[in-house]
C-alpha cells in the first residue's frame, strides 16, 4: 500500500448493548453476553442461547439489519468528525458493507402469509435484498458515493473493510464507512441448529469440552481515509488497516479444510502485505466460533504459522456470540479498542485447553500496550479474510 | 474508475434466443429444488466450464461473483419447509446451499480456485463491484486468473409474491460469467473493459454524459428507456433480455460476442460492427452503474 490507510472513527453494536463504552466494558471483563432468545418464537430452536441486542433500536420502524447498522454507523462517523456531511463529503462518502441475512427477518413473515394463502406485503420487494440495506444506510446517511455490498458470510464484515480499503486505494471515495450486519432471524437459528452447529449451553470456542457456536446480532462499522486526508482535516488516526489476506479453502460447503490450508495462506498474506514479523503480533482476534472443526483447523494453522512463538489468541464469540457477516467488523473494532485501553482481551467462557488445539486462551483481560493485531474471519465455503490492524502511534 | 481487465472469454446463460456461438450459451435448467444439486451453484459451475473448456489456469484462481438475490431456489425450499414443518425436519443441504456466496464457493471448489474468492449482492450493479475486485487485486500485484460475472434465478414462489403485490413486468433468468486471463504468458484478448463508474447522482442524463465524455463509444446498451442519451445510438437491453438483475452481466457478454465479430451487429441494432460500447444500468434502490468495453481485436 502506497499510503496509509487510516481509521478515523468506529462504531457497534451487538449483544453488549449499544455503543463502544458499553461493549469495551462488556468485552474486558469477560462475562458473556448470551442469554435466552425473546426476539421471536421460535419451538425448536428457542432454548439455544443467543447474542440478541435488547437496547432500543434508534429506527424501530425500519428492518432490523438496517436498524442495526444504522446505529453502528452513526457513532462511527461522529468519532470521524463527518456526524454531519457538507455537500463535498457526502459525495465523497462510500459505503462498503458486509451482510448476510439481508431482510430476510422481515421476509420470513411475507413469505409465511404467502404460504397462508394471503396477500404478500409488498414492502418485502424494498428490503428483502442485501442491497436494500446498502442503499437505505446511505440514504439515512446522506452518503451519495459508491456503495458495495459483499456476501461471504462470515468474513463479510472483514471483507468489506478490506474493499473499503481498495475503493480509497482507487481513489474512488474521499472516506469509506465500511463494516458488517446482520440480524437473528429463523432461517439462521433453524439453519445452524439443521447442521448440528449451535452448542445449547453456549459457544465455548477453543475449549476442550466445546460443543458448537451460538448466534448473535449486532453491527459493526470503521470511517476509513487515506492518513494525509485525516491529518489535513485535523484527524488524528485511531489505527491502520496494515494489510489484508482473502484466500479460498476450495474443499467444502461449510467445513473449513481440516488443517487451516486456506486460513494459514490468508494470514501469511496479510502479514506479507503488512510487512510485519511475526513476533510483533500482539494478539490474534480469532474467528474462533466454538465449533470443533472451526477451532481445531484455526488452531492448527495459528501453530504452523506461529510455531514456539504463538502471541495470545482470542474470540469475543463467547461473549457476544457469532454475528455472522458483522463479527469481523465488530472484531476489527474491537481490536482497534484494545489498542486504545491497552489491554489483550479474555476469551470468554474458556475452560480448559484442548490438547489437540494445544493453546490456553486467554481468561482474564491483560493490561499490556497492543500496537499489531490480526484479525481472522473464516467464513462458509472457506471464504478467508484476515486483516492486519496497526495502532496509530 | 479507470480499469485495464482482458476478457479472454466468456459463457452466458439466458431464456433470450441471442445469435451467440453456442459453446458460450449454457442452458438454465430445471427450475425446483434438488437435494444434491444446487441450481444457481451448478449453472456458476456449468458456466466456468464452458468458459475454460480450452483454457489451462494458472495455479492461483480468484472467483468474483454477484448475484442480486442469490439463491433463491434453495432459500425457498428451506424457509417453506421450516414454516410448514415449524422447524421439525429442516433441510439441512438446502440452507448451505442458500447462502449468496454458496456460487462462487461451489466454482471455486469444482476448480480448486484457491485465489480470492468474493460474492457482491448488489442488485443490478453486482457484475460491476466483481470487476472492480478484479481491478483491485490487481493493483495489489495479483496474476491470478480471475472468473467475473452476476447471476440471478427466478422462482415459482417469487413469481407468486410479485403477483400477489401487482407486478406484472416478464421475469427473467440467467448470467454471465468471464474469463480475465493472467498476465503472465496470456493469450490475447477478446476485449478490454477500460473504465467503469458507480454513483446515486441527482441526474442521471448528466452522470452518464460525465462518464461517457472521455470515451467514444459507438453506441451505449442501456438497462432501461429512460436511460437513453440524446444524440447517442442507444439499445434498450431489458426488453431483450428481460426483467433479470444479472442482465448487466449478460448485456456486457453479448456486447463482447457483438466487439469481436461473433454476433451481428444488428442484434444491438447497429449496421456496423463496433469498436467500443458502454453498458449502462441502475439498481431498483437508484444507482447507476456504468461501464466501457472495446474489442481488442
Amino acid at each position: 500500500m502506497v499510503e496509509r490507510i487510516a481509521i478515523t472513527g468506529l462504531g457497534m453494536v451487538s449483544a453488549a448493548g449499544r455503543g463502544l463504552a458499553a461493549n469495551l466494558e462488556r468485552l474486558k471483563s469477560g462475562e458473556s453476553a448470551l442469554g435466552p432468545l425473546d426476539l421471536f418464537d421460535s419451538p425448536r430452536c428457542g432454548h439455544f442461547p443467543v447474542g440478541q441486542f435488547r437496547d432500543a433500536l434508534s429506527l424501530p420502524e425500519a428492518p432490523r439489519s438496517l436498524a442495526l447498522a444504522e446505529m453502528a454507523s452513526r457513532e462511527a462517523l461522529q468519532g470521524a468528525g463527518l456526524a454531519g456531511l457538507d455537500e463535498s463529503q457526502s459525495e465523497g462518502l462510500a459505503i462498503a458493507l458486509g451482510i448476510c441475512v439481508g431482510g430476510m427477518p422481515e421476509t420470513e413473515g411475507s413469505i409465511e402469509k404467502l404460504l397462508a394463502g394471503d396477500a404478500c406485503d409488498d414492502s418485502v420487494w424494498n428490503t428483502h435484498e442485501c442491497g436494500a440495506t446498502t442503499a437505505r444506510l446511505a440514504q439515512e446517511l446522506g452518503a451519495r458515493g459508491a456503495t458495495m455490498t459483499l456476501s461471504t458470510a462470515c468474513s463479510s464484515g472483514a471483507q468489506a473493510i478490506a474493499c473499503g480499503a481498495d475503493l480509497l486505494e482507487a481513489g474512488a471515495a474521499r472516506y469509506v464507512l465500511a463494516g458488517g450486519v446482520d440480524a437473528l432471524c429463523h432461517l439462521t437459528l433453524n439453519g445452524f441448529a439443521s447442521l448440528l452447529a449451535m452448542d445449547p449451553e453456549g459457544c465455548r470456542p477453543f475449549d476442550r469440552e466445546r460443543a458448537g457456536m451460538s448466534l448473535g446480532e449486532g453491527a459493526g462499522f470503521v470511517v476509513l481515509e487515506r492518513e494525509s486526508e485525516a491529518r489535513a482535516r485535523g484527524k488524528a488516526p485511531l489505527a491502520f488497516v496494515a494489510g489484508f489476506g482473502n484466500t479460498c479453502d476450495a474443499y467444502h460447503a461449510t467445513a473449513p479444510h481440516p488443517e487451516g490450508e486456506g486460513a494459514e495462506r490468508a494470514m501469511r498474506t496479510a502479514i506479507e502485505r503488512a510487512a510485519w514479523s511475526l513476533d510483533s503480533i500482539d494478539f490474534v482476534s480469532a474467528h474462533g466460533t466454538g465449533t470443533r472443526d472451526n477451532d481445531l483447523a484455526e488452531g492448527r494453522a495459528l501453530r504452523r504459522l506461529f510455531g514456539d512463538g504463538l502471541p495470545p489468541v482470542a474470540s469475543i464469540k463467547g461473549c457476544l456470540g457469532h454475528s455472522l457477516a458483522a463479527s469481523g467488523a465488530i472484531e476489527a473494532v474491537f481490536s482497534v479498542l484494545c489498542m486504545s485501553a491497552g489491554f489483550v482481551p479474555p476469551n470468554a467462557r474458556f475452560g480448559a485447553m484442548d490438547p489437540e488445539i494445544g493453546f490456553e486462551a486467554p481468561r482474564h483481560a491483560e493490561a499490556r500496550v497492543v500496537q499489531r493485531v490480526l484479525s481472522n474471519s473464516f467464513g462458509f465455503g472457506g471464504n478467508n479474510t484476515v486483516l492486519c490492524l496497526e495502532a496509530a502511534n | 474508475m479507470k480499469l485495464d481487465l482482458p476478457i479472454h472469454s466468456y459463457a452466458l446463460a439466458t431464456q433470450a434466443e441471442l445469435p451467440v456461438p453456442e459453446t458460450r450459451h449454457v442452458a438454465l435448467g430445471a427450475q425446483g429444488f434438488r437435494a444434491r444439486k444446487a441450481r444457481l451453484p451448478s449453472l456458476a459451475i456449468a458456466l466456468g466450464e464452458a468458459l475454460l473448456a480450452e483454457v489451462t489456469l494458472t495455479e492461483e484462481v480468484s472467483v468474483l461473483l454477484g448475484t442480486a438475490l442469490g439463491c433463491l431456489t434453495e432459500t425457498a425450499a428451506f424457509v417453506e419447509n421450516m414454516i410448514a414443518e415449524q422447524g421439525a425436519a429442516p433441510k439441512p443441504r438446502a440452507f448451505t446451499a442458500s447462502v449468496h456466496n454458496a456460487m462462487a464457493s461451489e466454482l471455486a471448489r469444482k476448480l480448486g480456485a484457491r485465489g480470492e474468492c468474493q460474492t457482491f449482492v448488489a442488485g443490478e450493479n453486482s457484475h460491476l463491484q466483481t470487476l472492480f475486485a478484479a481491478q483491485a487485486a490487481r493493483a495489489r500485484g495479483s496474476r491470478a486468473d480471475q472468473l467475473v460475472g452476476s447471476l440471478d434465478e427466478w422462482t415459482d414462489y417469487v413469481q407468486r409474491a410479485r403477483a400477489s403485490c401487482g407486478e406484472e413486468s416478464q421475469l427473467a433468468e440467467g448470467g454471465a460469467l468471464f474469463h480475465l486471463g493472467s498476465s503472465a504468458g496470456e493469450r490475447p484478448p477478446l476485449a478490454r473493459i477500460l473504465s467503469m463508474g458507480l454513483a446515486r447522482p441527482a441526474n442521471t442524463a448528466s452522470w452518464l454524459a460525465s462518464e461517457l465524455d472521455p470515451h467514444q463509444v459507438d453506441a451505449v446498451l442501456v438497462q432501461d428507456g429512460d436511460m437513453t442519451l440524446p444524440g447517442r445510438p442507444s439499445f434498450e437491453f431489458r426488453s431483450l433480455l428481460g426483467a433479470q438483475p444479472a442482465s448487466g452481466a449478460v448485456a456486457l457478454a453479448l456486447s463482447v460476442a457483438v466487439l469481436v465479430g461473433e454476433a451481428p451487429a444488428e442484434c444491438l441494432g447497429l449496421q456496423l460492427r463496433p469498436r467500443r460500447l458502454a453498458i449502462a444500468t441502475r439498481t431498483r434502490f437508484g444507482e447507476l452503474g456504468l461501464l466501457v468495453v472495446e474489442s481488442a481485436r
